[in-house]
């Protein structure tokens, strides 16, 4: 890779492989695919097709089987703090939010920095921000159980921007969601990655994610088929 | 918000269970204290007896193991109180005697010797030599109460019951105490101790001074053994040593029993926060992170129960001390002794916390989250 593309890339996935030994089956055949920096990309296909995995793939949280991934021109594989490659550029949401019951809102959108043993004020005014800037600052002290399920999500999102990540991978974010909800929640990564150049990675089955995303990537039987 | 209150927080999320688990660990230190605590509190009340007093020397019969059966010339004390090193000496003649199918340990004590200055009179006067009197400590002294007896009969002389005493021994608290001639007499062993209480004066108070004096001691007298005070203690509370390996051995099973009852409750919790883990794992929780997380929620866990545990040992076995014929113990805090529990139990919680670590720290994030 050339320095330019360094510069301009996020990700740059190379003949990418991922073989499952245990159900003996590819999730990804020979994926090649570059994510700008700053890009709203949406990756479309069939259940089971390999759209998580390689949202996994790009996180570290899964290590390939063929090919190679770069991180802003670093190989993935070369960097040996993967938790903490996780830590300081990716957030993510998912579809079922995760959130601990029992717990508040805010202590929820907490949990990222809280493997210190301690949460600083500034990081707590921080959370607090983000969730008024999602429009659930009055929601800062409700346990996560008795929200709705947009609201969930949203502080799945608030808690995923805690770190300030260079990039948000969004599993099927709006799955569980009604439409309208859907859409909030859409229009605020939409907004996210405009106000702040942050880069994100959806996997959707929704077909008005066009709206949103830069470029949709197809993947069908482990393949893209169309970037 | 910091991991100690996450912690608090996450243990009595589940009120229920944090009860149940918390309340099961209390019940096995109980026992634990309760089994241990007995013998210890019998051993120090035992030892007591010639620390309190400041006995340095105990002197009996040659060869003779049983303290009951140790007999030798009371004599003898006149002649140690002459050795130079001595600053009194008194002979003790000790019997067992049966009232109501209990066993109430009388003391003969010879007159005018350190021997009456190690309990306090608390009613009445002293017994007077020469007269069928005696004093009993403050715990025969409500048994003997509720039977409304003033008198008391050994053998076949009758002691009248001038006086009741409070000791810093448990023995005594609960025993007879009389002029040494008057227990001789109802026994019939005129003349006779059954050992002799020796008090150093505090120049020859150092092991070496001690060690010392007995070689003298052992010239001087041949005809008697004469042996530290604090191995005398150590000889006559064997017994107690032995129960206490056997209670010691019964509190390391309870607490075993503890621990794997907290390692599965500890389980049962990684399996139903499985997914909050992976997703803590995958927004950038160092795996230690994790381990540490539960290690320490086993830690308080085991922490609370434990102190509970403490606190309601002590109470219960200073009830059945009170209940019983034992009931002159009192229950020691000794902080060896509740290290000991401490230390047992802290090590259990660790095992208990390192059982869901292990099993988180050797999952795949990606296969929890995704159900598989």
């Amino acid at each position: 890779m050339n320095k330019e593309e360094d510069v301009k890339n996020l990700f740059q996935a190379v003949n990418l492989g991922k073989y499952y030994p245990l159900t003996r089956s590819h999730a990804l055949w020979d994926v090649s695919l570059a994510i700008e920096k700053g890009e709203f990309v949406g990756i479309k296909g069939p259940s089971g097709c390999g759209k998580s995995t390689l949202l996994y793939l790009l996180s570290g949280l899964l290590v390939p089987t063929a090919g190679k991934i770069f991180y802003q021109g670093k190989l993935l594989s070369r960097i040996r703090d993967k938790v903490g490659y996780r830590r300081r550029n990716i957030g993510f949401v998912f579809q079922d939010f995760y959130l601990y019951p029992g717990f508040t809102v805010l202590e929820n959108v907490l949990f990222p920095c809280l493997y210190r043993g301690f949460v600083q004020t500034s990081i707590r005014k921080k959370a607090k921000t983000l969730l008024e800037g999602l429009h659930m600052g009055h929601k800062i002290d409700t346990p996560v159980q008795v929200l709705s399920a947009g609201e969930r999500q949203r502080a799945c999102i608030a808690r995923a921007l805690l770190n300030d990540p260079q990039c948000i991978l969004a599993d099927e974010p709006t799955g569980n969601l009604d439409s309208h909800n859907g859409q909030i929640i859409l229009e605020m990564l939409k907004k996210i990655n405009t106000q702040h150049q942050t880069t994100v990675i959806l996997v959707t089955h929704e077909e008005r994610v066009s709206t949103y995303a830069h470029r949709l990537i197809h993947i069908i039987d482990g393949k893209v088929q169309q970037a | 918000m910091n991991i100690a209150y996450f912690l608090f927080k996450d243990i009595f999320r589940k009120k229920l269970r944090a009860f149940l688990t918390i309340f099961g660990i209390s019940i096995g230190v109980c026992v634990c204290i309760i089994m241990l605590g007995i013998g210890e509190s019998i051993k120090h009340s035992f030892k007591d007896v010639y620390g309190k007093r400041q006995i340095d020397i105990v002197v009996q019969e040659n060869d003779q193991l049983s303290i009951l059966l140790s007999r030798l010339d009371a004599q003898v004390a006149r002649q140690i109180r002459a050795l130079g090193a001595v600053e009194d000496a008194g002979s003790v003649l000790l019997y067992i005697h049966q009232m109501n199918k209990a066993a109430v340990p009388v003391f003969g004590w010879e007159p005018d010797t350190f021997l009456f200055e190690g309990v306090e009179l608390i009613q009445g006067r002293r017994p007077v030599a020469g007269k069928n009197e005696a004093m009993v400590g403050i715990v025969l002294k409500r048994v003997l109460d509720k039977e409304g007896q003033t008198q008391i009969k050994i053998k076949d002389q009758i002691f009248d019951l001038v006086g009741v005493f409070k000791s810093s021994s448990p023995f005594e608290q609960s025993a007879i105490v009389m002029p040494l001639g008057g227990l001789q007499d109802a026994l019939r062993q005129e003349g006779q101790a059954s050992f002799i209480n020796v008090k150093l004066k505090s120049a020859f108070r150092s092991d070496e001074a001690i060690e010392g004096v007995l070689k003298e001691m052992e010239i001087a007298l041949p005809k008697v053994s004469a042996m530290r005070a604090d191995a005398f203690v150590a000889e006559k509370t064997k017994f107690i040593v032995m129960g206490e390996q056997f209670s010691f051995l019964v509190s390391l099973i309870t607490i075993i029993a503890v621990a794997l009852g907290l390692a599965n409750t500890m389980v049962t919790s990684s399996f139903e926060k499985k997914k909050f883990l992976s997703i803590l794992l995958a927004i950038g929780w160092p795996k230690i992170a994790i381990a540490v997380l539960f290690i320490c929620e086993s830690l308080v866990v085991a922490f609370i129960g434990g102190a509970l545990g403490i606190l309601m040992g002590f109470k219960v076995t200073a009830y059945i001390f009170s209940m019983t014929s034992i009931q002159a113990f009192v229950p020691e805090l000794s902080l060896v002794f509740i290290l000991k529990i401490v230390v047992m139990l802290l090590t259990g919680a660790l095992f208990a916390g390192l059982v869901p670590a292990w099993i988180t720290l050797n999952s795949n994030p990606v296969e929890v989250i995704r159900g598989e």
